[in-house]
């Protein structure tokens, strides 16, 4: 089922628009990594994908809740990891889906810990449990892959091919694609004013 | 405003008052500023009973205004500075984030003009009137609009938060005024209760009609 449908969109920053115009098109269930030099508008189409940003020209249309994390963000440093995790997925009426979304991040013995004090490759997991629970139908993530050791980039895309499996469309810019391409169903590449999909 | 809606709106009031239990930003920003400035206050007024009295409504309305300040950076800018305000752009509508930040708002605000009074109706020796309590719900729901919506167009930058005090203080002048003069012993009630909810209705609607403006990039 189509979740995401980007029609000719551009995006200019200071008159100047950051890619030529796209077209887009995600499926739930599938997994497109978005790599390109840094300067070459990864965040800003996360961000227009997840209607953070309105398109310069062109259209976009979603189905469903969008959700853009960046990095280890998305939880209030001053709650326990239990509490930030619940409180998110309760705005989207789903606050009984936190235990199981710790669990599967593999949370359970930091649950009680407050955000704030958690490792920057804790804070990937504790942000991605978070989305995880709201089981958003599109979930952008940006640059998740850059705080983790190997161990916890092999945990991450185990979490991903599950997030996937359950229906969710994910969308993930990062400047370390080798571990995410061999399961990715696509990929997009930004820069030089162009742009490829394989 | 439909079930869902209304749910998302208690979930973020509840969010709110979950993230201040366990940090208490509000708490401890709100609380000691209020104390020392009615103190400072009375001290600064002197000992004649005569003169606490008639300063009393405006030095708790002026504590209460003054305290918006602090209390507007917990709308947006602490969501801001944890990175948390992308998630919750995206999980909630602008309508049920504007009303859940606003009720949380009102309610920290509406516990900080009840310290203020309980300050001055102890410190200054004064009873206060009993339209004040009118002069209360509706003033401090005007700042707790005024509040969210400059709280959010503020949040992003820190040239934009430096503005916030100059955007706030001028902005609440209606609500110091009524809420004053509403708590004030011998005060024409009508006129300023009809400025109260005249000027609490224009805020909170306009807050809410500009509000998904304001999350735009």
């Amino acid at each position: 089922m189509g979740v995401l449908r980007l029609a000719g969109v551009t995006r200019a920053h200071a008159g100047r628009a950051v890619w030529p115009p796209l077209d887009l098109a995600l499926e739930g269930g599938t997994l497109t990594v978005v790599t390109g030099p840094n300067g070459s508008g990864k965040t800003t189409l996360l961000r227009l994908a997840a209607g953070l940003l309105r398109p310069t020209t062109g259209e976009r249309e979603c189905t469903g809740t969008a959700l853009y994390v960046r990095g280890a963000a998305g939880l209030r440093s001053a709650q326990t990891v239990r509490d930030a995790v619940a409180g998110n997925a309760a705005l989207v009426g789903r606050r009984e889906a936190a235990p199981g979304a710790l669990r599967l991040l593999g949370l359970e013995t930091l649950a009680g810990r407050r955000v704030g004090t958690l490792s920057a490759g804790e804070r990937v997991r504790a942000a991605l449990a978070a989305a995880v629970a709201c089981s958003p139908a599109l979930l952008c993530l940006d640059e998740p892959t850059a705080a983790l050791d190997d161990a916890a980039l092999a945990d991450l895309v185990a979490v991903l091919e599950a997030v996937r499996a359950a229906g969710t469309a994910l969308l993930v810019a990062t400047h370390q694609p080798d571990a995410l391409l061999p399961v990715a169903d696509a990929r997009l590449v930004l820069g030089e004013g162009r742009v490829r999909l394989r | 405003m439909s079930g869902q809606a209304g749910s998302q709106v208690i979930a973020v009031f509840r969010r709110e008052l979950a993230v201040e239990r366990a940090g208490r930003e509000a708490l401890v920003t709100t609380v000691p500023f209020v104390a020392a400035f009615v103190v400072l206050a009375g001290l600064a007024l002197g000992p004649d009973p005569a003169r606490l009295a008639a300063a009393a409504p405006g030095t708790a309305w002026l504590a209460v205004l003054v305290a918006t300040v602090p209390l507007a950076r917990t709308v947006a800018g602490a969501e801001v500075a944890d990175d948390t305000w992308d998630a919750l752009r995206g999980l909630v509508p602008p309508g049920a984030l504007f009303a859940g930040k606003l009720l949380w708002a009102w309610s920290a605000l509406a516990l900080t003009w009840l310290l203020a009074q309980g300050l001055v109706v102890v410190l200054f020796d004064v009873r206060p009137a009993p339209q004040s309590i009118y002069g209360g719900a509706a003033g401090t729901l005007a700042l707790a609009a005024l509040t969210t919506g400059l709280g959010v167009l503020t949040a992003s930058g820190p040239r934009r938060r430096g503005l916030l005090a100059a955007l706030v203080l001028p902005a609440g002048l209606p609500a110091l005024l009524a809420g004053t003069q509403l708590a004030a012993e011998q005060t024409a009630v009508l006129p300023w209760a009809v400025l109260a909810t005249l000027y609490a209705a224009v805020v909170v609607t306009a807050v809410w009609a500009v509000f998904p403006a304001l999350l735009e990039e």
